[in-house]
């Protein structure tokens, strides 16, 4: 049995002593990131119960494998979601800040995820290490990059926020579901799977160094 | 037999879904960033992650996907995509342009009702309540706005005009998908799949009707 809300103690009271003493884009990061702790710590009571109540669906029942790649994203991206979108909302932010809270907020679930994964099954071998890491570790950035990339967008035009929002958090989550589908498979889909994220990753660097050389070249 | 034909119907339409993705993005690139492409790209992205969730459910399971699923999810925020350009092209409108824009809002009207009466009777014969809900609010909106787009760029008003090309794909694009809501209801499969043909034809042509707008532009 793995006792999440006492890891999840354990990882926050030293951050949540360091927001104090931090300032700015540190301070923020680093809340955001024990946001990400919090939401990863109830998605998980979340997950279980809609496991069981879809099981329970006569009309519709899920077995646990289906709800892991059809509910699991659903919920885990709303919750990821959540503190990005207040922020946005109460605070008004720039993109790169949306951008910054919301990889926080990835980081920090990918983070309480994966230390709960290597308690449940442990540490001895290298390769599931590399494999929680780089797939699963990347996957909940990348889905962070998504939405927050999409919500800088269309907070940026007032007539669009609410269905760019939308629209960026079902992206997320179907990315999420993509990797959840791929990985519950054996074989060669689970390795594409595995490949996915980084994969992704390394199209967003590209896009960005693209975009960044765009801008150098306007500037010159 | 039908199953093999849909499921390389699948693969090409991921095939143009992922291709246009790609263009729509290189075009947001080339014009700095611009909103309108921006969204494109989201909404043709959408649509390429919910095919490939479809696609690949098939390939690894056997089955499609029944009932809610992520790949509907993904549909969902293709359309808000769209939406999110209508709102954003009328929100361009200048208050003279808007009062013009008054004598179609009742003509335009008559594109969310029928979205709304097919959907209805959709939910009427195959259930599946959250997933009309969820499709029919978006799809409604866009129907209205992309009408009263699709109408005032006939006179060459607007924000920009050149896009009516674009606004008579979106609405072939809300003919398909609704008639695809339609055939699956009444179980015809191989009407479904002519309609879902016609939804990769037009994805095609929405992104060539957008290019004549960057073109046009750059």
């Amino acid at each position: 049995m793995i006792y999440e809300a006492n890891i999840f103690v354990c990882l926050s009271a030293p951050l949540l002593i360091a927001v104090f003493l931090l300032r700015g884009e540190a301070r923020r990061f680093t809340g955001f990131f024990i946001l990400g702790l919090a939401a990863c710590f109830l998605s998980g009571y979340i997950n279980g119960y809609l496991t069981v109540a879809a099981a329970q669906n006569g009309a519709v029942s899920m077995t646990a494998a289906q709800s892991l790649i059809r509910l699991t994203p659903i919920c885990e991206e709303t919750l990821k979601a959540m503190p990005v979108l207040l922020f946005a909302a109460l605070y008004k932010p720039k993109q790169r800040d949306i951008i910054t809270v919301s990889v926080g907020v990835g980081l920090g679930f990918a983070t309480l995820e994966n230390i709960c994964y290597i308690l449940q099954y442990g540490a001895e071998e290298l390769f599931f290490i590399l494999i929680r890491g780089f797939a699963a570790g990347i996957m909940h950035t990348i889905c962070a990059v998504i939405l927050g990339y999409g919500l800088a967008v269309a907070l940026k035009h007032r007539r669009f926020t609410f269905t760019g929002s939308f629209a960026a958090l079902c992206a997320a989550t179907t990315f999420h579901a993509i990797y959840n589908l791929l990985v519950s498979a054996d074989g060669f889909w689970q390795v594409l799977g595995y490949l996915l994220p980084i994969a992704a990753a390394l199209a967003i660097l590209f896009l960005m160094r693209r975009r960044g050389k765009g801008a150098d070249a306007k500037l010159e | 037999m039908i199953e093999t034909i849909d499921l390389i119907h699948q693969f090409i339409q991921l095939a143009c879904t992922g291709a246009v993705t790609i263009l729509a993005a290189r075009y947001a690139i080339a014009r700095r960033g611009d909103w309108f492409f921006q969204l494109l790209a989201g909404a043709f992205g959408c649509y390429f992650l919910g095919d490939l969730f479809y696609t690949l459910h098939m390939l690894i399971t056997g089955v499609y996907p029944a009932g809610f699923s992520a790949d509907d999810l993904s549909y969902v925020s293709s359309y808000c995509f769209l939406l999110s350009i209508g709102l954003g092209l009328t929100g361009e409108w200048t208050d003279a342009q808007k009062e013009d824009a008054k004598k179609y809002r009742r003509v335009s009207l008559t594109g969310p009702v029928i979205v709304v009466l097919l959907h209805a009777a959709y939910a009427y014969m195959a259930g599946n309540l959250l997933y009309n809900a969820l499709t029919c609010v978006p799809l409604a909106f866009l129907s209205y706005y992309t009408l009263l787009l699709f109408l005032s760029a006939g006179e060459g008003y607007g924000p920009r005009p050149s896009l009516r090309r674009y606004h008579g794909t979106v609405l072939l694009y809300l003919f398909a998908e609704c008639m695809m809501f339609l055939t699956s209801s009444f179980g015809s499969y191989e009407a479904f799949m002519v309609f879902d043909v016609l939804m990769s034809v037009t994805v095609l042509l929405m992104l060539r009707a957008a290019g004549k707008e960057a073109a046009h532009d750059l």
